[in-house]
């Protein structure tokens, strides 16, 4: 039997993860700091068959870069990155990195994530606000000011993009070291998910039609194999 | 393939709060003293198909792990406390905080509630009360027969009795400041209670303590923005039509796939 029905379905296969990936992207078209994925395909050679058949797997998820847009919300405490890197937030499984900058404080006025953990400073401890403080304001390089007194500056950190492993809740992990220099913090804004839906929609409707086309050719390959059995298997 | 229907639903939810959150701050944006939320969301967890930075080879690892993720939740809806407009209305009992602080009001049952809205309105024995009818704490009094009532910026009260020429102090006005007032609970009618999450109040009259100053005469209106609210209606809406897009594509793959001949 041939080996082209095991290949159209591994397509079809991978058509269906880029599917997931696509509408990962568009339901955080809303999420602050949100980096839309790529799925990137690779062959993987039948070697046991023929040369020319190839396999296709998923292979390797990349990550868009792209910065999306500042939506300006006169927040102070409302923080976008410009440039690539991190906050870093203090979680119970240890340092988590992230790009959604809407902090705010919390009961004892430690300043905290949507989720409520701290935002570490780069000494490594929270950044706390004192509590008759009237008004917080951070500068370009992170540092807090609270009535015009600078209790810390908020950690910022730069890592190579394919080292970042996603925890959801808009949080990535890395074991890697840090890479040099510092993204620039702009308080008042916060940081719009990158998803285009234009490109989200266009790759719904291509990666429909491609896995449609695969289903075809699963047709096309039974319709061959059973017109052979027909043809060639039974008495005349 | 089922996991993308699913993604599909929860950006669809997602949407569907923002709209709930967005329509409120719409019919609130004359509400005195209302302070708008926002939705706020975050990605759900990841299904990680290879991990990212697995050796490939001597020396060589892939640059990118396949994590697929399960689609949004809405982390967070968080009320922002920045300043409203002022109106004047030139009426002496409305008072508008220009700072941080709140009125502090008593409810029937004991308990303590916040608020910004200052339409403040006299009962019939003399207090000092909100539109529920519910009086602020410290129990500030005017005498039935005042001619005026000056409110200053620190919020000393004093009332000009009929036939007398000198003002007299009856009290004056205290506010309660907050760590964390995006953590307030809104209880409706304006009003707002402590939580762990607020911290407990702090209160100070106005001028000291960080509370700021009052305004008499002047009510500060919502700080609901409706070209933001607008641009957040379509923005959410037009999200929601795609994610349905999505349930749509997924739906026809697996119909595609069912009746495969």
């Amino acid at each position: 039997m041939g080996s082209g029905i095991y290949i159209a379905a591994a397509g079809a296969e991978s058509q269906a993860a880029a599917l997931d990936v696509t509408a990962n992207n568009i339901a955080n078209a809303a999420t602050t700091g949100f980096k839309a994925e790529r799925v990137s395909f690779r062959q993987a050679l039948d070697s046991a068959q023929s040369a020319d058949a190839t396999y296709v797997e998923g292979s390797s998820k990349a990550d868009d870069q792209t910065a999306g847009s500042l939506v300006q919300t006169s927040n102070p405490l409302d923080l976008a990155l410009v440039g690539d890197g991190y906050f870093s937030v203090e979680t119970d499984a240890g340092t988590r990195y992230t790009r959604a900058g809407a902090f705010r404080l919390d009961a004892a006025g430690a300043i905290i994530n949507a989720a409520g953990q701290k935002a570490l400073s780069n000494g490594g401890g929270p950044l706390t606000v004192p509590p008759e403080a009237s008004q917080v304001s951070v500068t370009a390089t992170g540092e807090v000011f609270a009535d015009g007194e600078s209790i810390g500056s908020l950690a910022l950190s730069r890592f190579s993009p394919g080292a970042m492993k996603r925890e959801g809740a808009s949080l990535f992990s890395t074991t890697a070291a840090p890479l040099d220099g510092t993204p620039e913090v702009v308080s008042g804004a916060l940081e719009s998910s990158n998803v285009n839906v234009v490109r989200g929609m266009v790759d719904l409707v291509k990666v429909s039609r491609t896995y449609e086309s695969l289903l075809r050719m699963i047709e096309g390959y039974r319709e061959t194999e059973s017109r052979a059995a027909r043809d060639l298997g039974g008495p005349k | 393939m089922h996991r993308s229907l699913s993604t599909a639903a929860s950006g669809m939810e997602a949407q569907q709060t923002k709209l709930d959150v967005t329509s409120n701050n719409i019919a609130n944006v004359s509400t005195a003293g209302f302070k708008k939320s926002r939705a706020e969301f975050s990605d759900l967890l990841y299904q990680t198909v290879k991990k990212p930075g697995v050796a490939t080879g001597e020396g060589t690892q892939s640059p990118g792990g396949l994590q697929i993720g399960m689609g949004v939740r809405t982390a967070a809806t968080q009320r922002m406390h920045s300043q409203g407009s002022l109106q004047q209305t030139g009426n002496p009992l409305d008072i508008a905080i220009e700072g941080r602080g709140f009125f502090v009001i008593e409810m029937p049952n004991g308990d303590q509630a916040f608020s910004r809205d200052g339409a403040l309105k006299l009962d019939s024995e003399g207090r000092l009360v909100n539109s529920e009818g519910f009086p602020l704490a410290g129990g500030l009094t005017v005498p039935p027969d005042v001619d005026s009532i000056a409110v200053a910026a620190n919020g000393t009260i004093s009332v000009t009795v009929a036939g007398d020429t000198e003002p007299v102090e009856v009290g004056r006005l205290e506010l309660a400041t907050f760590a964390n007032p995006a953590g307030l609970e809104a209880i409706g009618k304006n009003m707002l209670r402590a939580t762990a999450a607020s911290g407990a109040a702090v209160t100070a009259p106005p001028g000291e303590g960080g509370a700021g100053s009052v305004a008499q005469g002047t009510l500060e209106l919502s700080n609901v923005k409706v070209v933001e609210e607008m641009v957040d209606l379509i923005s959410g809406q037009r999200a929601y039509e795609v994610n349905t897009r999505v349930v749509r594509a997924a739906d026809e793959m697996l119909a595609q796939t069912a009746n495969l001949k």
